[in-house]
């Protein structure tokens, strides 16, 4: 466990950004939508990856949002994707075209989560993830406990240690904060979000590491609010509330509010010419948008179930005075 | 550091400047990040890093 | 000239050159010297703390920090780094000068609600200004008021670190050099030769970094 009790979450606010992000993401649905080419010429980066992280962030957000219509928004945004997967018939074509890859699989064990399956992609599944050259699937660590979250959720045998493969993350190693670059941070995110499912099992972390990001969240996230990267800024606020006891930093929130458009979409910077695809505004913002979504629900899950005590270690600094902003 | 040698000594402009030394504004920041694989991050945020996966031509289908 | 005493002082730290003379590096002829002495604050005197073959200071010397105590004592709206750097210098004239505490005006009260009131940031851009005062035995009631916040001091280092201000980094570093209970997965040792390498081109950033090895065995 670690650092002082934080600031009680303002659900409010949690709430207004949650509804205005999924009202974002309602409203642009369509561009999520896949061409025709998915499996051959487009850039998977530009189709898959969007519609795959809708997947991801919708359902738990479907799971665990404490407001039935937000829940409710989140499933149309799920039940789309799935649709869009051709309820499992693309993960097969994808694993059948490239089976060396391990995104198809990461992405059927969103919905294998969720208990949707396909037939043909479940048997596929035996005989690629059998494979001696599925040992070394993922390439670097963040990468491969994301292949084993999938492993666990799809019920195929774990193909590595995942303590082993977690010790030799970014967070597992604990590297060094002063040497978290854009890369570096997002590789602890989701070092964070694959070892507790996305916030789901926040009791996998260790102690160790829950004090390591409690002690250093607030400096990175000073850097992340000063750059105006908001997906970071999102991203760094969802593992706040991964944390075993949750800390939700009020005046971080209220700057990514205030960064959220009328429209509720969250752009990636706040100048749009700073990026590449400044001139679309899906692009720029639909990554920003869902990982906001995704962590208000988290900080209002959080808020939810923090046992209400102050038992936290000596190691602390009064409330209040962290994290506030640069003068 | 703008003392310089050939500056007016006249002492209350020196008092200033020495004021001014010793409590000094920030420097606005400089972040540089690793060029290495840049693209998959900045944009997309490494939710599923990019796969450098090989790709079929359309008319291997 | 700053950077040109800067040097010399760290020179001095690391056993290297002429033995040290303050009157050597700033000559009391010299115009600016008061106001170079004034900047650099205790650290003009650091040497003097140092184990290693530094001869005592003499009248000299003590000729040249009096000039600098006389001609830039903080007036009225004189900020609480200006005081406390001035406190600093006068607390090093004490320890390190010739002469008894009569010669030495009494160090004035500084105030230190800062230290507890701050936000992290401002409290660690404050701390790295005041880093001349991470000297052994100098200023014990401020070192112990920062030592409640290491940790805020830690997250300013890392902060600093990160958007490239050498300055403030060194400077944090040098007061968690000193202070007790540094969190260990700051890799506070590895971050300073970091920052050498990075901006040890500045000489107050290595004066900083060669009085946190120096004086507290760290940045090795």
């Amino acid at each position: 466990m670690s650092g002082p009790p934080s600031a009680a979450a303002d659900t409010a606010l949690l709430d207004s950004v949650a509804t205005g992000a999924l009202s974002w993401l309602g409203a642009y649905r369509d561009r999520f939508r896949l061409p025709a080419d998915v499996t051959t010429d487009a850039d998977p980066n530009l189709t898959l990856k969007p519609l795959g992280e809708l997947a991801e962030l919708a359902r738990l957000i479907q799971e665990l949002h404490p407001r039935a219509d937000v829940r409710e928004a989140a499933a149309e945004l799920f039940a789309f994707a799935w649709e869009q997967f051709g309820r499992g018939a693309l993960h097969a074509e994808l694993m059948r075209n490239e089976p060396q890859a391990v995104y198809p699989v990461e992405l059927y064990g969103v919905f294998a989560r969720a208990g949707l399956r396909h037939p043909a992609a479940d048997a596929l599944l035996t005989t690629v993830t059998g494979l001696r050259r599925w040992r070394v699937a993922g390439g670097d660590h963040t990468r491969t406990l994301s292949v084993l979250n999938a492993e666990r959720r799809i019920g195929v045998p774990l193909h590595a240690d995942p303590g082993a493969v977690f010790a030799l993350t970014g967070l597992g190693l604990r590297a060094e904060p002063w040497l978290l670059d854009l890369r570096a941070a997002y590789g602890l995110t989701h070092d964070v979000f694959h070892l507790t499912d996305w916030g789901r099992a926040r009791h996998r972390m260790a102690a160790p590491f829950a004090a390591y990001l409690r002690l250093w969240l607030p400096c990175w996230l000073e850097g992340e609010l000063e750059r105006e990267l908001w997906d970071l800024v999102g991203e760094l606020l969802a593992v706040a509330a991964c944390l075993p006891r949750p800390w939700y930093p009020a005046d971080v929130w209220r700057r990514l509010a205030a960064a959220q458009r009328p429209d509720g979409g969250v752009p990636e910077r706040s100048d749009p010419a700073d990026g590449p695809y400044r001139d679309d505004p899906f692009l720029t913002c639909y990554h920003s948008t869902l990982v906001t979504a995704f962590a208000a629900t988290l900080a209002r899950v959080g808020t939810d179930t923090t046992p209400d005590d102050s038992t936290g270690p000596a190691r602390a600094t009064a409330p209040g005075r962290e994290s506030e902003a640069a003068p | 550091m703008s003392m310089d040698r050939t500056a007016s000594v006249e002492s209350v402009t020196l008092a200033v400047e020495v004021e001014d030394l010793l409590d000094s504004t920030e420097p606005d920041g400089v972040f540089r990040d690793t060029r290495e694989c840049a693209g998959a991050a900045i944009l997309l945020g490494a939710l599923l890093a990019s796969p450098p996966t090989p790709r079929p031509k359309p008319d291997a289908r | 000239m700053i950077a040109d005493a800067a040097s010399g002082v760290a020179l001095a730290l690391r056993g290297e050159g002429d033995p040290y003379a303050l009157s050597r590096v700033l000559r009391q002829s010299d115009a600016l010297a008061p106001a170079a002495v004034r900047v650099l604050g205790a650290d003009a005197l650091a040497p003097y703390a140092a184990d290693h073959h530094t001869p005592a200071a003499g009248d000299e010397d003590r000729g040249v920090v009096q000039a600098a105590l006389a001609a830039f004592p903080p007036g009225a709206d004189a900020s609480a780094v200006s005081v406390w750097s001035y406190r600093g210098l006068v607390e090093a004239s004490h320890a390190f000068l010739p002469g008894g505490p009569d010669r030495w005006p009494q160090p004035p009260d500084a105030a230190s609600g800062w230290v507890e009131a701050d936000p992290w940031p401002r409290l660690a851009h404050r701390a790295s200004q005041l880093a001349a005062l991470a000297l052994p035995g100098l200023s014990p009631a401020l070192a112990d008021a920062l030592t409640t916040r290491t940790d805020d001091l830690a997250r300013g280092f890392v902060r600093a670190v990160r958007r490239r201000d050498w300055l403030q980094a060194a400077g944090l570093g040098r007061w968690l050099a000193r202070l007790p209970g540094v969190p260990p997965t700051l890799g506070l040792d590895a971050g300073l030769a970091f920052i050498g390498h990075m901006g040890g081109g500045d000489a107050r950033v290595a004066l900083h970094l060669v009085a946190a090895r120096c004086f507290y065995g760290r940045g090795e």
